[in-house]
């Protein structure tokens, strides 16, 4: 059959076409530090929040389990409230923009903590207290850079190093996201001296309330590989109003 | 006989110039002197120093899990630990040995949160020789000693109720109310800042630790702290701990066994100075000496004295003025350090000084030792001697006739 010039222009143009889009398909875009940036700053917060989580410590000779009620409005309110175990009922964490408030059912007090004790333990877990009340804001704090894509976990790898003056526990925090950006898969903290000091996994991605979230967060310290900590989020409203009288110390006395 | 002849020859001609021979031995005393009190005070500030370390914290042997003195985890205790205590306490060289329960806190007074320490302990044990020595309050069933420095901070007073939160051995949050008991001011910087002193067994209690009886700390003291590694090692052997990291006192601070080791340096420089000075004083002496009577040493050759005895009679002199100067020098020593200072050389007020988180004692009481004043004697005359061998052996060579005109 002989082709007809005409014929072959539009083969040759829907050929182009096709490897076009298809390249354009397969060729992975870098996400946007901006976006990606505000995305991890807002990942779990929003004006109000009310929640369940639990709050598994898995150490070699036992594993312990906390669930909690959560509350918090903005960035510097929140509220966890221990609902089981029965031995540790009604204990409490309040924080109020920098400062952290502990209450105990059992001997009816409430204690601020000091500054000293921001590094410790909080509920015994590899969480710190400092984690409650200075969480890093990927967008203020740290100068962010797409590395390039991660084999393991699957992802891009971005890269957040600490601006200069910017007091804090972390030089770098290494975070592999996903494709669009807009989940975290991994995050790794290298303390002032470059060292990994612990490692942040995301999983089981769920909708709480029209957002997708991972429930799971797993924390590692690199210090003590036998143990780790692991906070679920079995439910997470983002619609209900919290009343800011909800953060109020005498509100957490009369919860007993 | 014979030897005694020299002696006296010697001190009679040591005699004959009273000025230049009292300044030799004012000299060489003096020196001796010197050596006896920088040993003296060097072995009471050595003595000062092990007892601060061993005393009321660390005591002669620690027993701990392993990876306790790293890293002071909860988790990291020994079980069973009152069974450990009643078989280290049947070893023949212990003299006490108590469980401690160790582990940060938080103290509230008030509303306010301190970080703390709480120090489980046997009361009636460390009473008699330990964190408790010299302290007559006791923190009772219901109550708590605070450090000094703490109750300060937290201006909490005796009788003030306070919260003690922590975190049990279990993973459940710790807490509860004691009664102030008492204010602790020990020579432990440590317990000063943060110390929270109460009963072991509520200590136990209150972490969760008393169903397996279980503790962070084992301390023993022995007769003798020198003998440390020795209890050590026995310790070590008893099957109840076999697994757990146990360490003598020279093992667990070992900045502060070299500040002890840097006295018995600096007493060795001493004693090279007590030398130099008794060399300085006995050649000059012994020098002006043989010159001077080099006529009358030639008439002693010319009617049959050998040189040999001539040599003998000389280094007789020296070693003579060496002894008696050492002997001035050692009773001078022996006056200072078992009487002038027998109740101590006060330090003034040492309550702001410590080394390596311990306090020391305001007063520091010198001593010696039978090897302090032989070393000393041994290099007195040593050098004494060794000075005068040279004008001794040079005058001997000498013809008598020479020896005569000179």
């Amino acid at each position: 059959m002989r082709w007809s010039y005409q014929r072959a222009v539009v083969y040759f143009l829907l050929s182009f076409a096709f490897i076009f889009v298809t390249r354009r398909a397969f060729a992975q875009e870098a996400p946007d530090i901006g976006k990606t940036s505000f995305k991890l700053d807002d990942l779990y917060r929003s004006n109000h929040s009310r929640g369940t989580m639990r709050l598994r410590i898995v150490k070699p000779e036992r594993t312990t389990e906390l669930v909690m009620e959560v509350w918090t409005r903005n960035q510097n309110r929140a509220l966890v409230v221990v609902s089981k175990p029965a031995r540790d009922k009604g204990a409490a964490t309040l924080r109020i923009d920098e400062n952290l408030w502990q209450y105990l059912p059992r001997i009816s007090r409430t204690m601020r903590l000091p500054p000293s004790m921001m590094l410790s333990a909080w509920m015994g877990s590899d969480f710190t207290n400092d984690d409650l009340v200075h969480a890093n804001s990927f967008q203020n704090d740290f100068n962010g850079r797409v590395v390039g894509r991660s084999q393991s976990p699957p992802g891009w790898l971005l890269r957040y190093e600490a601006k200069q003056g910017k007091p804090g526990l972390w030089a770098r925090i290494d975070v592999v996201v996903n494709d669009d950006g807009t989940l975290p898969f991994q995050s790794k903290y290298y303390d002032r001296q470059n060292q990994l000091a612990r490692t942040m996994t995301f999983s089981d991605v769920r909708e709480f309330d029209g957002r997708k979230l991972p429930a799971k967060l797993s924390l590692q310290s690199t210090a003590h590989p036998e143990r780790h900590t692991e906070l679920i989020y079995d439910r997470l409203s983002f619609k209900d109003p919290v009343p800011d009288r909800v953060f109020s110390i005498s509100e957490l006395e009369a919860r007993r | 006989m014979f030897a005694f002849t020299q002696l006296r020859l010697a001190f009679r001609n040591l005699g004959r110039n009273r000025l230049r021979t009292c300044l030799a031995l004012a000299a060489i005393g003096m020196a001796q002197f010197a050596l006896l009190a920088s040993a003296g005070f060097g072995n009471g500030y050595a003595r000062a120093t092990v007892d601060a370390i061993t005393g009321p914290m660390m005591g002669h042997v620690q027993v701990h899990a392993v990876g306790f003195r790293k890293e002071h985890g909860m988790e990291q205790r020994i079980v069973g630990a009152g069974r450990a205590v009643a078989a280290i306490r049947r070893l023949p060289g212990t003299q006490s040995a108590s469980a401690r329960v160790l582990t940060p806190a938080m103290l509230g007074v008030g509303d306010q949160g301190y970080a703390a320490l709480v120090v489980g302990l046997d009361v009636r044990v460390e009473r008699a020789a330990g964190l408790l020595a010299d302290v007559e309050v006791s923190p009772g069933d219901d109550g708590v000693l605070l450090g000094a420095a703490l109750a300060k901070l937290t201006r909490a007073k005796v009788g003030d109720r306070v919260a003690i939160v922590g975190q049990a051995l279990d993973g459940s949050i710790a807490n509860d109310l004691f009664v102030v008991r008492g204010v602790l001011n020990t020579s432990v910087d440590r317990i000063n800042q943060s110390g929270l002193v109460m009963k072991l067994d509520r200590a136990q209690a209150l972490f969760g630790m008393d169903a397996e009886d279980a503790a962070h700390e084992i301390i023993v003291r022995g007769q003798d702290p020198n003998q440390a590694r020795e209890l050590g090692d026995a310790v070590r052997a008893i099957p109840d701990l076999r697994g757990t990291d146990v360490t003598a006192w020279q093992q667990a601070a070992p900045e502060l066994v070299s500040m002890i080791e840097m006295t018995k340096g600096f007493s060795f420089v001493v004693l090279v100075l007590v030398m130099l000075a008794a060399a300085a004083g006995v050649a000059n002496t012994m020098l002006m000496t043989t010159y001077e009577r080099s006529h009358e040493l030639g008439v002693l050759m010319a009617i049959g004295t050998t040189p040999g005895r001539l040599v003998r009679l000389i280094l007789a002199e020296a070693g003579a003025l060496g002894m008696a100067g050492v002997f001035a020098g050692t009773l001078a020593g022996l006056v200072a350090v078992y009487g002038i200072f027998r109740d101590g050389v006060r330090l003034g007020d040492t309550s702001a000084l410590s080394f390596g988180g311990l306090k020391y004692q305001s007063a520091i009481y010198p001593s010696l030792t039978v090897t302090d004043v032989t070393i000393g004697v041994a290099a007195v005359v040593l050098t004494s001697v060794s000075c005068a061998l040279w004008p001794a052996l040079s005058i001997s060579r000498l013809e008598p006739s020479e020896a005569m005109r000179s």
